[in-house]
């Protein structure tokens, strides 16, 4: 089917482009990838006036290794991510997480990791065509008052957010700049999410996420990225999780958890830095009381928002976030990179 | 992969061809590998317009009113049909499904108008501004429920949900053998709704010439029955004693989807009709899924029993199908299921009896198999627990029952070719079912019954083969039957590339128009091999009769000194003359001849009388497969590490294309028992695409060994029996017997998702766990 | 908003009036004539429409028009040698079964090349997961990578000798 019609803009750098979107406001997308934008286009779901293409801004599509880290622009593509050496041999976990989504020649190629980061929430009831949604009420997400996914109904949209790189990145305290016209910030991934059904991102009409900055490697530390799906490519995830252990002298030191797929932001599991600390790297013990943590935490958020029953997804939170934290203590005892540890 | 060295050598042995049984590519690949194939999505006429349907809103609802002066209103828009404009066309052989409905919607899927405007954009605008009133009815969703007496009719005037057919057998005594039996199982099983996923959507083209002549292009597997279909819409339009000509593009995919005509096909030609415009309607995929019928949703309740030396004694089996709100063949596939049920493993006693019922959900349709694959999940599933419950080994216990030639069985059906015996060796030699095995891991056997040599489902099972050749000793095969990706058309031009000594490269195969093409019944029931080839070949030894004449003549040389082949007449090992020269000359004389013939082919088989006997195939295609399964037990996902499928073919014609019918229905299988299933909430598709509809990707595929027996079947072209259909009939029963055989647990309903096995697990061990994390291969409780 | 682009398709510059909200798909099949991509889905799920755009595999169905400008386009009509020589990947797709009704067949063959072009010695993983986003519902995928594995396996010979060039007729 074709699209409504929109004006296409392509601007020549970056500050063309926040000038574009400062004076076009709400009615303005910004097209990366358009993987995810397009179908929901498609869909009716979005309709806006104006697109603001990043194609020809070669400062976003950069991807470089620096003393601090790794720095991505975020209109890198997925499989540029997937081709940089540095990735697969120090950040093993963010190399899975990339190759987790969808399928290569559909998102790798075109798919950016700032349109990962940033794609909108999803729930089966919303994110259909026009047909199929003109048979219910309107529900929250698409300006209505009701919402199907939440037993009972609901106030608050419960979609959940399906960016499979998200959970790693956060895990690994990845920090994301933000740009408008007037300003700069950088700030925490995670709190480039609201937990807002509706509104998941924390990005204002003006603002555009530039740049994904993560932290360098330090010796002794794990990541590892859990997705638990029917088929091996194409799916959302039914529950996801990034892991990232650090470790000295074969205890954890730091850790995080995050799960995706689940909430309405990918969701940081705040038990297990005390769990876990000081134990012995990859104690299957510890791991399993976090991994239930996990469980009993996202269990307040897991809806009725995929084809997938709810208490099966939630009883695999425990099962997915132990696998990620297992293989990311592995590898920060055993300091292997992705194809080594393969 | 085929162990080709073993076939190869087999085949010196018995009888030297110079293409039957060769590995040759599919005469339209080249097309298809160029982008120059074109499908009914590529095709458009001058002057076309665009169509489009609206569905109801509804499952169940009186229609109040439809309101279409906005869509009428709409630049671009050139006719808008309700159900109270068009004279009453009602669809499928039970003439349960007007195509617009007035007064009532019985399903979602419920056409209630429809538009032709000149754009596709246009149309859909249009379609949007429709306004329908609705009064909502009470719904039913569950064929069980549908048939207590205070459920809501679907079809007030049929006063019950039960589908008036007489589905129910009894051979034998089952009572009485029930008695008799030391082993016994019962067991409830039940199926979901699949759907085709054909990769090419839906769509047709009408289109009347000035004197209401109509040519119908659409993707069908039925192109003669649908030619009468449309007569029939035509006639209830008034027009009479005008020709339809069925023409058929390339087909992106057919698995039973397109054997019978649908909606969207008369809404084409009554919308040419009305704006005197050809009309073209092309489904999106949300609308494949959902205005397409899927393979229908099935409860079973099967008991069976054997004797203290495991030989079946009864199988006693009873069914209700969803048929959803109106009736196509979906409907008529008991009568195939009947024959895994009576047929499969010698079983002397048997009694089956199955309900179709209406209900407000999408109504259903055959799909690759027709029925079987549902009946023999249950069968397969429940042989398994018989030998266990009489302690024999499930391979031994297949041995002992195994189908043998010779074998009438209690329905009737002659088994004439039977390599079962061997499938199932092949299958237990392979995987090695006796050896210990790792936690998780476990192996899975299932076999099947087909028909292999047509189906006698109509009074006719017929189909014609035309033949002509030119001055170059090219030949023109026009033929009834419906290459939809198959590969028939290549199947029949080796067939006559053999018999007439030629190249395949000679022969070029028409399948595509009825105007041209000679009369069949479809393209179903795996019979295309068998019935459209000994069509074709009994035309080409026509041919081969006169051509020898001919050149007897020619050349002086007795009939039974010449050797036809590589283009020429041979004596003694030498060419003498080339076909092409002696067809020149036939032509080129005072008095000469065309070398043409045609020759229509019945099967010997029989139609099943009253009581369902009757011997419905001419001959019957058996197979074995088996798979050797890994479950993950922390979150009950199935991996499949190993599968065979070994099949008896009669005679593989093609082993290249052979193996792809194989590879394919077992992918197919592989889905149906682990992925794939339409979610309905109450009467409502909720994963009409692909990313919520689970069709097998390129990572999930299987490297599936495929064997072939070759029995060389009597009544078969060359020997070779029907294989479209079996790759995907017991592939379910072999992966839930493998999964038993792993972990212990028996998942009875289908699909096979990773939470049922979740919850089977956990019912099993009596606890409330997440399950037994893979890692540390413990139990972790999670409450 | 209308537009003119320039782009290079199948080897021929190509100039054309393009309207922004035009995906690549509707271009290439409604505006161009080349039907060889395929519409399966609309939204990306089933790569029926892949093209190669910058020796990259992109479903065309999600690709807008207007972002072609300056780029290079091939659609499974430009895959052929001018002399109508079938591609490697053609060939051995029509000799191995990775055929049956076809409407994947273009998108699956571009997807394959795509993967060629950046890694001639592919493992069958990276087959798979390169032909991960197009869908096939005949072949169960089997003799399509067995297809693009007869590519890689150069050594078993000129993948020319187990063609039959005769199917290139008509």
């Amino acid at each position: 089917m074709r699209l409504p019609p929109f004006a296409y803009d392509r601007p020549r750098d970056l500050y063309e482009a926040l000038e574009l979107l400062n004076s076009y406001g709400k009615d303005c997308k910004v097209l990366a990838g358009g993987t995810d934008l397009l179908v929901r286009m498609k869909q009716g779901l979005v309709a806006p006036t104006h697109l603001v293409s990043l194609k020809a801004l070669s400062e976003l599509a950069e991807i470089k290794e620096t003393g601090d880290g790794l720095q991505i622009g975020a209109a890198v593509k997925l499989s540029d991510i997937l081709a940089y050496q540095p990735v697969q041999d120090h950040w093993p976990g963010l190399f899975e997480a990339v190759k987790a989504i969808g399928a290569p020649s559909i998102q790798h190629f075109s798919g950016t990791i700032g349109g990962n980061l940033c794609q909108d929430n999803r729930c089966q009831f919303y994110d259909q065509s026009k047909f199929f949604r003109a048979a219910r009420q309107t529900c929250n997400k698409a300006g209505g008052s009701t919402c199907f996914a939440w037993k009972g109904g609901s106030d608050k949209c419960h979609s959940a957010c399906q960016s499979d790189s998200a959970p790693i990145l956060i895990a690994m305290d990845a920090k994301v700049v933000i740009k408008s016209k007037n300003e700069t910030r950088t700030m925490p991934l995670e709190e480039l999410y609201s937990s807002v059904g509706e509104r998941p991102l924390t990005l204002a009409d003006n603002e555009m996420l530039t740049e994904i900055l993560v932290p360098a490697p330090t010796p002794g530390a794990g990541t590892a990225f859990e997705k638990l799906a029917y088929r091996s490519s194409i799916d959302y995830a039914m529950v996801s999780a990034g892991a990232f252990v650090q470790t000295e002298g074969g205890r954890t030191t730091r850790v995080r958890l995050v799960i995706g797929a689940v909430a309405r932001g990918p969701l940081s599991i705040a038990t297990v830095e005390k769990t876990l600390k000081n134990r012995p790297a990859g104690d299957q013990q510890a791991i399993n009381e976090v991994a239930i943590d996990a469980m009993n935490t996202a269990a307040a958020f897991i809806a009725n928002n995929m084809t997938q029953p709810v208490e099966y997804r939630t009883k695999m939170v425990s099962v997915i976030a132990k696998r990620a934290l297992t293989r990311a203590a592995e590898r920060a005892i055993s300091q292997k990179g992705f194809l080594e540890a393969k | 992969m085929i162990d080709d060295q073993e076939r190869n050598g087999k085949k010196e042995i018995m009888e030297e061809f110079t293409v039957i049984g060769k590995r040759i590519s599919k005469v339209d690949a080249v097309d298809k590998a160029t982008g120059r194939a074109l499908y009914i999505q590529d095709l458009k006429l001058p002057g076309m317009l665009y169509g489009r349907i609206l569905y109801s809103k509804y499952p169940h609802a009186h229609i109040i009113r439809v309101g279409t002066e906005k869509a009428k209103a709409l630049p671009g828009v050139i006719t808008v049909l309700t159900g109270e404009d068009i004279p009453p066309v009602r669809l499928g052989f039970y003439k349960d499904n007007p195509l617009l409905k007035a007064g009532k919607v019985r399903s979602y899927r419920d056409e209630v108008a429809a538009v032709a405007a000149t754009d596709p954009e246009i149309a859909r605008e249009a379609i949007s501004l429709i306004d329908v009133t609705y009064e909502a009815l009470p719904a039913i969703f569950d064929p069980e429920e549908a048939l207590k007496p205070e459920a809501p009719l679907v079809h007030e005037e049929h006063k019950t949900n039960l589908l008036k057919m007489p589905w129910s057998l009894h051979y034998g005594d089952v009572e009485a053998a029930k008695l008799d039996a030391v082993f016994n199982v019962s067991e409830r099983f039940s199926t979901t709704w699949v759907t085709h996923c054909c990769m090419g959507t839906s769509g047709a083209i009408a289109d009347f010439d000035h004197s209401n002549n109509l040519t119908v292009y659409t993707n069908t597997q039925i192109p003669s029955l649908a030619q009468k279909d449309f007569q029939e819409t035509l006639k209830i339009l008034g027009v009479k004693d005008k020709r339809v000509r069925v023409i058929k593009p390339c087909i992106g995919g057919g698995f039973g989807s397109k054997l019978d005509t649908y909606a969207y096909e008369h809404m084409a030609i009554l919308l040419a009709w009305y704006a005197r415009r050809p009309v073209k309607i092309l489904f999106e995929r949300e609308e494949e899924f959902i205005a397409t019928s899927p393979r229908q949703p099935t409860v079973t309740y099967i008991s069976m029993g054997c004797d203290k030396e495991g030989r079946l004694l009864y199988r006693d089996m009873s069914m209700v199908l969803d048929n959803g709100a109106y009736t196509s063949w979906g409907a008529t596939t008991p009568s195939v299921m009947m024959m895994p049920i009576t047929s499969l493993y010698r079983v002397p006693n048997v009694r089956y009896s199955a309900k179709c019922v209406y209900t407000n959900n999408t109504y259903s349709q055959a799909m690759r198999g027709y029925g079987n694959p549902q009946a023999t999940f249950a069968i397969e599933s429940a042989i398994d627990m018989l030998a266990e419950a009489a302690g024999i080994d499930r391979v031994e216990f297949r041995r002992i029952n195994s189908n043998q030639p010779g074998d009438v069985t209690p329905q009737g059906l002659r088994i004439t070719s039977c390599g079962l015996p061997e499938c199932i060796e092949a299958v237990s030699k392979d995987l090695e079912f006796g050896r210990s095995r790792e936690n998780g891991v476990g192996v899975g056997l299932a076999s099947l019954i087909h028909v292999g040599g047509g189906a006698r489902i109509y009074k006719s099972d017929g189909c014609g083969t035309i033949i002509k050749m030119d001055d170059y000793g090219k030949v023109d095969v026009f033929t009834g039957a419906s290459d939809m990706g198959q590969g028939s058309d290549t199947i029949i031009a080796q067939i006559v590339a053999e018999e007439l000594g030629v190249q395949v490269d000679d022969v070029h195969v028409f399948h595509q128009d009825t105007d041209i093409c000679p009369w069949d019944v479809g393209a179903h029931a795996s019979r295309t091999t068998f019935v459209a080839g000994n069509s074709a070949l009994g035309a080409a030894k026509k041919i081969r009769l006169r051509l020898l004449a001919m050149a007897s003549k020619a050349t002086g040389v007795d009939e039974d000194k010449l050797v036809l082949r590589d283009r020429a007449f041979f004596v003694e090992g030498k060419p003498v003359l080339p076909i092409a020269k002696l067809l020149r000359g036939s032509h080129f004389t005072p008095r000469g001849e065309m070398m043409m013939a045609d020759n229509f082919y019945d099967p010997p088989n029989e139609n099943m009388g009253k009581d369902f006997r009757g011997n419905m195939s001419a001959t019957y295609s058996f197979g074995t497969h088996g798979v050797r399964v890994k479950v993950d037990e922390a979150t009950g996902k199935v991996e499949i590490l190993d599968y065979i499928a070994a099949h008896d073919v009669g005679r593989a014609i093609n082993p290249l294309l052979l193996d792809g019918q194989v590879h394919g229905g077992v992918l197919m299988g592989v889905g149906y028992a682990l992925t794939e299933q339409v979610i309905m909430e109450n009467g409502r598709n909720m994963n009409p695409d692909f990313r919520d509809y689970k069709v097998l990707t390129a990572m999930d595929a299987i490297h599936s060994k495929a064997v072939v027996i070759e029995t060389i079947d009597d009544q078969g072209p060359f020997g070779a029996k029907g294989i479209g259909e079996p790759g995907c009939v017991p592939t379910a029963p072999a992966i839930a017997n493998a999964i038993y055989d792993a972990i212990g647990v028996r998942i009875k309903d289908l699909p096979i998702t990773p939470e049922k096995v979740l919850a089977a697990i956990k019912k099993k061990n009596g606890t409330v766990s997440c399950g037994i994390d893979a890692f540390t291969q413990k139990e972790q409780a999670c409450e | 908003m209308s537009r003119e682009i320039k782009f290079v398709l199948n080897g021929a510059q190509t100039c054309v009036a393009i309207e922004d909200d035009w995906n690549l798909l509707y271009l290439l099949r409604e505006k161009l004539g080349l039907t060889g991509a395929k519409e399966g889905c609309g939204r990306g799920e089933c790569g029926a429409c892949t093209v190669i755009v910058d020796g990259l595999a992109v479903n065309s169905c999600l690709y807008f028009a207007v972002e072609i400008d300056g780029k290079e386009v091939l659609t499974i009509e430009g895959l052929a040698g001018a002399d109508g020589t079938l591609h490697a990947l053609q060939k051995s797709f029509v000799s191995n079964g990775g055929i049956q009704c076809g409407f994947c067949t273009p998108g699956m063959i571009l997807s394959a090349k795509a993967l060629l072009d950046e890694n001639p010695q592919p493992t069958e993983a990276d087959i798979k997961q390169a032909l991960a986003g197009n869908l096939c519902r005949c072949t169960g995928y089997v003799q399509i990578i067995e297809s693009v594995e007869a590519v890689v396996d150069k050594s078993s010979g000129d993948i020319n000798a187990v063609v039959r060039e005769t199917g290139d007729s008509d």
